[in-house]
């Protein structure tokens, strides 16, 4: 049986059982090179899931909102479990409102691997042993994984996910084909000017569309500090500065419970490589605190607890 | 280097000479703010670079205040509270150790000097450490040069 096949028994499963009242999978989007969420409500619904290399959204970005009319099935692929995880430490959903159907795929298309393609004559987009397959009226071509494959899918090992209620996909654990941070020893070669310089350049072309929040599972407050009236902290306007004040407000709000999905970064219109401070985060945290978001329910929040023997400006 | 770049470097480097450095403090009502107070009342001597905020507790101090007076042009920022241990109010400094840490580390991360920001303990019988902290920040700050902004053009 295929994933897509054991994903739609399961869905219907839940469903029918009355356990969950919708299931957040994804759907055939408009076009073969997209697909997208859908919210699947009842037991013949359930065929309309898809599973292949173009299922890239992080679905997870929908549960604070969807639990609250009833408990919900959702697909998540091993970064995206570590999202719910720390949605569930944050209390912003409950661990018994969700079914996790977590999802280990060999990867994620990433859509720079298509430009060569006439896009509206691509016919499927399928996982192949060694890569991804794409269809077109001349036939298949394999793009191999290197290239097919999103950053974060290259340096995916697959590690088992703390919570998981129904398993999909090969759990093995696998060799990252990338190192996860090598384009941040790339960045840290350079000195703080060029740095300041770097980021001039990146927040420059950010237009404020707040996509990368909107995509975010980290970024789930009612009211996002730019949108606030009362107190301005962050100008709407979008020069440079004002963008890296909110880029950076951003990253500190989601420090310790960004989990590097690159959502962010492929929602971004304009290109900016958003992830880098992700994953400089994650390492910072890693490195100070000692832990890493979304691997263990019995973590508490980065800033949401102490300790007294943490690292000081000034040991005695 | 033409001529006029190296006239215009010069006048730079005149001008950086007489260059002072702008700063702020953030600093905890019951133990920095009063420290600042004794090394005021001892009549110790300390660079004039700083303008205080006096804040509650370091556990107020918000990183977007800091981020907002770099993005405003000030060359240096200091956040000084209680010992760890000591806080007014039990375990604000704690909280803001946390968070400070790692946000010094990213803002070294983003292209800001680490010599532009300072993050330490005073407590309210420490007038002459609050000297040394104000004076060592100054320097570290003038050494590094004016501040050009969050991001360079």
């Amino acid at each position: 049986m295929s994933m897509e096949q054991e994903l739609r028994e399961k869905a219907k499963e839940l469903l029918s059982s009355g356990k969950v009242k919708v299931v957040i999978g994804y759907g055939e989007g408009s076009i073969p090179i997209k697909s997208t969420p859908i919210f699947v409500k009842t037991p013949e619904q359930a065929d309309c899931l898809v599973l292949n290399p173009t299922c890239t959204n992080n679905l997870t970005v929908y549960l604070p909102q969807a639990v609250k009319s009833g408990p919900v099935a959702v697909v998540a692929k091993p970064c995206e479990v570590k999202n719910i995880v720390e949605l569930v430490k944050e209390n912003q959903i409950k661990r018994e409102d969700v079914t996790v159907i977590a999802v280990s795929t060999p990867g994620i298309l990433n859509d720079a691997a298509l430009a060569e393609f006439d896009l509206l004559d691509v016919k499927k987009i399928s996982w192949k042993a060694d890569g991804v397959a794409v269809t077109t009226s001349q036939g298949d071509t394999v793009i191999p994984r290197d290239a097919a494959f999103q950053k974060k899918c290259l340096s995916c090992t697959a590690a088992q996910p703390a919570i998981a209620d129904i398993k999909i996909g090969d759990w093995a654990e696998r060799a990252p084909l990338q190192d996860k941070f090598a384009d941040v020893e790339e960045y840290e070669k350079l000195s703080a000017e060029e740095k300041r310089a770097f980021w001039a350049g990146q927040f420059s072309k950010c237009i404020r569309c707040y996509a990368c929040r909107q995509a975010c599972p980290g970024c789930y407050c009612n009211e996002c500090f730019v949108d606030k009236n009362g107190q301005i902290w962050a100008s709407k306007d979008t020069g440079a500065e004002s963008n890296w004040f909110f880029h950076m407000t951003r990253m500190m709000h989601t420090a310790g419970r960004c989990t590097g999905c690159g959502e962010c970064e492929r929602a971004c219109p304009m290109g900016i490589p958003l992830s880098l401070m992700g994953k400089k985060m994650s390492l910072l945290v890693k490195e100070l605190f000692g832990t890493q978001p979304g691997e263990s329910m019995e973590d508490a929040p980065v800033f949401g607890c102490y300790q007294t023997n943490d690292p000081d400006p000034c040991p005695e | 280097m033409t001529e006029q770049e190296e006239r215009t470097e010069q006048v730079e480097t005149k001008e950086n000479a007489g260059w002072e450095p702008k700063l702020i403090g953030f600093l905890c009502n019951w133990c920095s703010y009063a420290g600042a107070d004794l090394a005021g009342s001892s009549r110790l001597k300390y660079p004039p670079n700083m303008r205080v905020v006096r804040v509650p507790c370091s556990g107020r101090v918000n990183p977007q205040f800091v981020m907002k007076a770099f993005e405003r042009g000030f060359d240096g920022v200091l956040v000084a509270g209680c010992h760890p241990g000591d806080c007014h109010y039990s375990k604000g400094n704690y909280y803001t150790r946390r968070r400070l840490m790692l946000f010094k580390e990213f803002l070294e991360f983003m292209g800001i000097e680490p010599e532009r920001f300072k993050f330490d303990w005073v407590s309210a019988a420490e007038g002459q450490k609050f000297a040394e902290v104000v004076g060592e920040l100054t320097e570290s700050v003038k050494r590094a040069g004016p501040f050009e902004g969050v991001c360079k053009r």
